[in-house]
């Protein structure tokens, strides 16, 4: 079963090159536009691991990451944030998540986490 | 440059631009919605993001929304450079999201849900939407209509549903909305465009190998804004608009305008006692005077001379020049024995440079008149106007215009001002002043030439025109020394001086009689001719005429 990786960011272009290469690296990659969509879509579905954004409209980063640890089905769930600031801006979450990633990235970088957090696919 | 602005109504958001702030009398009405539109690379997304952070520092609380490709990240890479730019303020005060997907997906009214839900959920009071031109491709994109006028007109209508919906919703929230829109040129009509509160129009354009950056303020309802074109910039420090000096002269309306300049009617010595004499005491205070010569007589020289009285006196005074850098000023002070320095460092004397290329007017004019009300100038050098001719180039049309506004308000700032203005011959009978505009609006003209007297050059030194004055018409030499300027008595009047000497031939007197010589001006140029054999050759301009030269010396014998 291929390790199911959300990719939650309002940027979509950029989710959606970030879920292309996961998809050839045999990830299930699945995308959303924002921290409300994304919840549903966990509560649903639950994840190995979860690439977030920080700011988007409707529910931002933060946000969801409250409601997850609201949810002992989601608490547990690695969290890597996201984002074009500096990770100082985002210290009061900084017990929520698991590593921060300052945008852009690299497709290494993004394999290393992806590895590290959500395995590595039986067919990679 | 009206120096206080009564607090506007209804109440504003200030753009962050100072000079666009005064040309919207203080901004931005709050909760209305605004159209900023140009083409690539014109500034809007730059001008967006000053109104954000600006904001931000004063309490707003801003939402910045993207409907187009170019991701966050690379806009603050661009930004980071900026100084108005801060991080800290992200994302708490100034956040940025991304609307594309939702309006590729569900169109306008997914839209308009994405932003009245984050503007409330953000609290925010400035809102901008980058990208408007894809907001309308998308509703164009999804109008079912099959043909094509109806569906432009179709599209049209959600676009203009969409404006009315986002009004509604920022009146509600008192949010101040700017969008962004791109076109590669200004679009004369856009129905959407008859329901917003406000458009502005950048451009940048070619002129020559330079570029020019305008700002035209097409509409803005319950504003009285300040028509017309209006110079900007980008800098590092961000947008900065330079309102058309014209534009900021005090009418005849304002209550300040019926008071007399301070010091009007009074006397403003050079420090150099026998020109002082022949100006008959000083420079009447508060006019404006034309240093007139080639390179070489000591058009500088004077101009600082005339600053060093001014702060041996307690006068601030302002050498405002294009050529001659301060240090070199410094230099030439020491020369004379005039303790420039010493007067620079106690605040009496204030150098301001610029490079005399792809200077804007209105931007040397901002600079000159912040410097002059900061320092309660009252001397001013503007050391080679052709600096401010160069900045015109591009507005012929504007050179009357705008010497007439930098004149008028500097009397009524009480300022004496000097213009040094360099005329192209350096030997020769005719004098013509390279600077339209600028003879009309100054009310005394000093000459200074080359002369040759026995095989030697000699500096001279004649006074053409005084306002409302007597005055001694005497032609005498000027000296540079160490101890400073001297002026000599009359010269010799059996001489052959260089250039004038068809003007007073065997003369017993070296006087310039106003009948005898004339300053002339015409609309192109203005020419003092000084001999008859020139007066054939000097055009257009008007010239003293030879007889008349002749017929005073012959009356003299």
């Amino acid at each position: 079963m291929k390790p199911r990786v959300l990719i939650v960011d309002d940027e979509f272009g950029l989710a959606e090159v970030i879920a292309e290469i996961l998809c050839e690296r045999g990830y299930d990659a699945v995308i959303a536009m924002n921290g409300k969509l994304a919840l549903a879509e966990m509560q649903q579905t639950p994840p190995q691991f979860v690439m977030l954004d920080v700011m988007m409209p409707v529910m931002d980063g933060p946000t969801l990451l409250g409601h997850m640890q609201q949810d002992p089905r989601l608490a547990s769930i690695p969290v890597v944030l996201m984002s074009s600031l500096a990770e100082s801006s985002f210290a009061s979450v900084r017990a929520l998540y698991r590593e921060f990633v300052r945008k852009p990235f690299t497709p290494e970088a993004l394999y290393d986490l992806v590895e590290r957090y959500a395995g590595r696919p039986e067919s990679a | 440059m009206k120096p206080d602005v009564p607090p506007p109504y209804p109440p504003r958001l200030s753009t962050g631009v100072a000079g666009l702030d005064l040309i919207l009398e203080g901004g931005f009405v709050r909760g209305s919605v605004y159209i900023a539109e140009g083409p690539p690379g014109a500034g809007k997304t730059l001008l967006a993001n000053q109104l954000c952070f600006h904001g931000a520092r004063n309490g707003e609380r801003a939402l910045y929304v993207t409907l187009l490709a170019e991701t966050h990240e690379r806009m603050l890479t661009y930004l980071r450079r900026m100084a108005f730019f801060d991080e800290a303020l992200i994302p708490d005060h100034v956040y940025f999201i991304s609307a594309f997907r939702a309006l590729q997906q569900d169109g306008l009214p997914a839209l308009l849900r994405l932003l009245r839900e984050t503007i409330m959920q953000r609290q925010a009071t400035i809102l901008i939407i980058d990208g408007m031109v894809t907001a309308e491709e998308i509703s164009l994109s999804r109008s079912a209509s099959a043909n094509a006028l109806m569906q432009d007109a179709g599209s049209s209508q959600h676009f203009k549903q969409f404006i009315h919906d986002l009004q509604t919703i920022c009146s509600m929230t008192g949010c101040t909305v700017l969008l962004l829109s791109s076109t590669e040129r200004p679009r004369l009509f856009h129905p959407a465009y008859t329901m917003v509160d406000g458009i502005l129009e950048l451009t940048n354009e070619l002129s020559g190998l330079k570029t020019i950056r305008q700002i035209h303020v097409r509409k803005m309802r319950g504003v009285a804004q300040v028509v017309g074109k209006h110079h900007f910039e980008i800098r590092d420090a961000g947008v900065v608009v330079h309102p058309r000096m014209e534009t900021q002269l005090h009418s005849p309306e304002d209550s300040r305008e019926s008071e007399e300049p301070i010091g009007e009617g009074k006397r403003v010595p050079f420090g150099v006692s026998q020109f002082d004499a022949m100006l008959g005491g000083g420079l009447p205070g508060c006019s404006a005077t034309m240093i007139v010569g080639p390179t070489g007589t000591g058009k500088t020289l004077l101009g600082v001379q005339f600053l060093a009285e001014g702060a041996r006196r307690g006068e601030p005074g302002l050498y405002f020049g294009f050529f001659e850098r301060p240090s070199a000023l410094l230099r030439k002070g020491q020369r004379l024995g005039l303790p420039l320095e010493q007067y620079a460092e106690a605040g009496l004397i204030e150098f301001v440079w610029q490079r005399p290329i792809e200077a804007v007017i209105d931007e040397l004019a901002d600079r000159l008149f912040t410097t002059v009300r900061r320092l309660k100038i009252k001397r001013l050098v503007i050391d080679g106007i052709q600096g401010f001719q160069a900045a015109l180039d591009d507005y012929p049309d504007r050179v009357r215009g705008a010497f007439a506004a930098m004149t008028d308000e500097l009397e009524r700032l009480s300022v004496t001002t000097l213009y040094t203005v360099e005329t192209r011959e350096v030997f020769g009978p005719t004098v013509e002043i390279p600077v339209t505009g600028v003879s009309a609006v100054t009310q005394n003209i000093v000459l200074l030439r080359h002369v040759e007297l026995r095989s030697s050059l000699r500096l001279l030194i004649a006074v053409l025109k005084i306002r409302d004055s007597q005055f001694d018409r005497t032609v005498r030499e000027l000296r540079i020394t160490s101890q400073g300027l001297r002026v000599e008595d009359a010269m010799d009047p059996q001489e052959q001086v260089l250039s004038l000497s068809a003007l007073y031939p065997r003369s017993a007197s070296s006087t310039l009689a106003g009948k005898s010589a004339r300053f002339a001006s015409s609309a192109s140029s203005a020419r003092f001719a000084s001999s008859a054999s020139s007066a054939k050759s000097a055009g257009s301009a008007k010239r003293v005429a030879k007889p008349k030269a002749r017929k005073a010396g012959k009356r003299k014998r």
